[in-house]
């Protein structure tokens, strides 16, 4: 009775994707290593880097098409095996330009191996004027696996500086850990909507962008929480007026979500956030992209 | 063919089970809505009234679409294992929807006492002792609009009179947590709560019609809220 209506997360009937990804990381000669990867037409990424010396691999999507359009549908599937670590970021912000009449899909299924490690922190999402965005990410942790992935959606301004003007972004996370169901994180925003304006104070607290971090990590405790609520209290506040809060998980892990006014304040918080967890448990070093 | 003993039967049951002064512990819950009174935000009926209107909005993508979805339940035409199942699938995606652990734990701990209620309520229905029975089993989580779904659907209450009716006790047990926490007079208390029918009607419309994919759908700026709930140094209120 509960599977989802097919016209949702994606197009009905189905439509041949604008962009396809497959990328498989594992261990190999004592790093991590693409050890799989298919990609067509609008997506693709870029020869792996490596940022310190933990044999962590950096892996970039790039969006050669430059922009998302009404009717697109990508669809992104990354494997880490057991042992293996990825960082995975985007080229720059994945733009959904106006979608009259239509929506852009997104399909993202992630799998994290036994003591694997994925972070996904990719640029902030930028919905323009009349846009229409649903993105769904399927996440399949293994109980000693290490998820880390954040989310930013800014709105775009429209050419009659009118901001805050995009249809819809709904994005569902849904997270398994040892094939258990653990999280369904459900963002729905309609900001030209009469229900979403008339409830903007409570829904947005009259802040315009949104960000989430979802983090599993086997041997997070209560203790790491209250570092990590005063941490999300030390970013609170300034131009952007950046306010939000952080839960535990049912399994061991958290989840961030804060509203702002800008989209760097928002990055910061996130970015911090990843470095306390590499930090915290792994000893490694603060996450410095090559791409700025 | 339903006689007037059978009606009347249903509208009891009804208005017993939304009572605000149903045993379920919602006096100690108040979803986040303590955080703005502390902050300043929340501090007199007018302001009270606000959040209460995206409280019942928020809802309509949470506990009334529970109310909706396990009605639908009761009344399919599933065998009976198949609706343990079923039923067992609903009451994990509503636990994992809920991002706030103070929020799991109050669903959690009102479902359990909803379930036993209901159970007493609705002594004959399958589902419904299987809910109540599950719960102190640990086979589910608990729900309250989960349990009170069951017993609306297995009664014979109509899907939308039970949306109604739920959502107008969650109204009125917020609003009594109000009158103590903010506080508010007893009148302006009840004219909040009128001011609300017609944020009631707009939810039960809006859950009438969210599907499976809007379970748990957040009104981001009260989660945030209830997060914080977790953070405060005095609290009058667990969640």
């Amino acid at each position: 009775m509960w599977t989802l209506p097919a016209d949702i997360f994606s197009h009905h009937p189905p439509r041949e994707e604008t962009g396809i990804l497959e990328l498989g990381v594992g261990i190999s000669g004592g790093r991590s290593v693409v050890k799989q990867q298919y990609f067509t037409r609008a997506l693709k990424v870029v020869r792996t880097h490596y940022l310190d010396d933990t044999g962590q691999a950096y892996v970039t999507i790039v969006n050669p098409g430059g922009g998302y359009v009404g009717g697109d549908a990508y669809r992104i599937e990354v494997e880490v095996e057991h042992d293996a670590s990825l960082l995975l970021t985007d080229q720059s912000a994945v733009k959904v330009y106006r979608t009259p009449n239509d929506y852009v899909v997104q399909n993202m299924h992630v799998k994290v191996g036994d003591c694997a490690v994925l972070e996904y922190i990719p640029d902030q999402l930028i919905l323009y004027r009349d846009a229409d965005y649903r993105q769904q990410i399927t996440a399949d942790v293994h109980p000693n696996g290490s998820l880390l992935m954040s989310e930013i959606i800014t709105p775009g301004w429209s050419p009659d500086g009118g901001k805050f003007l995009y249809d819809q972004a709904f994005l569902r996370n849904v997270v398994t850990v040892g094939g258990k169901l653990e999280i369904i994180d459900n963002l729905k925003l309609n900001p030209t909507g009469s229900d979403f304006r008339s409830h903007r104070e409570y829904v947005m607290a009259g802040r315009t962008h949104i960000s989430t971090v979802i983090c599993l990590e086997p041997g997070l405790t209560d203790n790491h929480i209250d570092q990590v609520r005063d941490l999300v209290r030390s970013h609170e506040g300034g131009e952007s007026a950046l306010w939000g809060s952080v839960s535990r998980t049912n399994s061991a892990g958290f989840i961030v979500r804060a509203l702002a006014n800008r989209t760097e304040e928002l990055m910061h918080l996130s970015t911090s956030l990843a470095n306390f967890v590499r930090a915290e448990f792994r000893g490694q070093r603060p996450i410095l992209l090559r791409k700025y | 063919m339903p006689n007037t003993a059978t009606e009347l039967r249903t509208k009891l049951i009804t208005w017993h089970l939304t009572d605000s002064a149903l045993p379920t512990g919602s006096f100690a819950h108040s979803a986040g809505m303590e955080t703005f009174i502390q902050s300043g935000q929340i501090d007199d009926a007018k302001s009270y009234g606000r959040w209460l209107a995206t409280y019942l909005y928020q809802a309509s993508f949470n506990e009334a679409l529970a109310v909706r979805l396990s009605m639908d339940l009761a009344a399919s035409e599933l065998s009976d294992t198949e609706k343990i199942s079923q039923l067992s699938q609903l009451d994990q995606l509503c636990h994992a929807s809920q991002t706030p652990r103070q929020v799991r734990q109050s669903m959690n701990a009102m479902g359990k006492r909803m379930a036993r209620v209901v159970a007493i309520t609705v002594s004959d229905a399958f589902l419904v002792n299987e809910y109540a029975e599950g719960i102190s089993e640990n086979r589910y989580h608990g729900n309250p609009g989960i349990a009170a779904g069951l017993a609306f659907g297995c009664a014979g209450v109509s899907t939308i009179d039970g949306v109604h009716a739920y959502l107008l006790q969650m109204a009125n047990s917020m609003t009594q947590n109000a009158i103590r926490a903010i506080p508010l007079g007893q009148d302006a208390g009840q004219r909040t709560l009128v001011g609300a029918y017609e944020h009631i009607e707009r939810s039960a419309q809006l859950a009438m019609r969210h599907t499976i994919a809007e379970l748990g759908v957040v009104a981001p700026a009260i989660e945030i809220s209830q997060m914080q709930h977790e953070g405060l140094h005095a609290r009058m209120f667990m969640s």
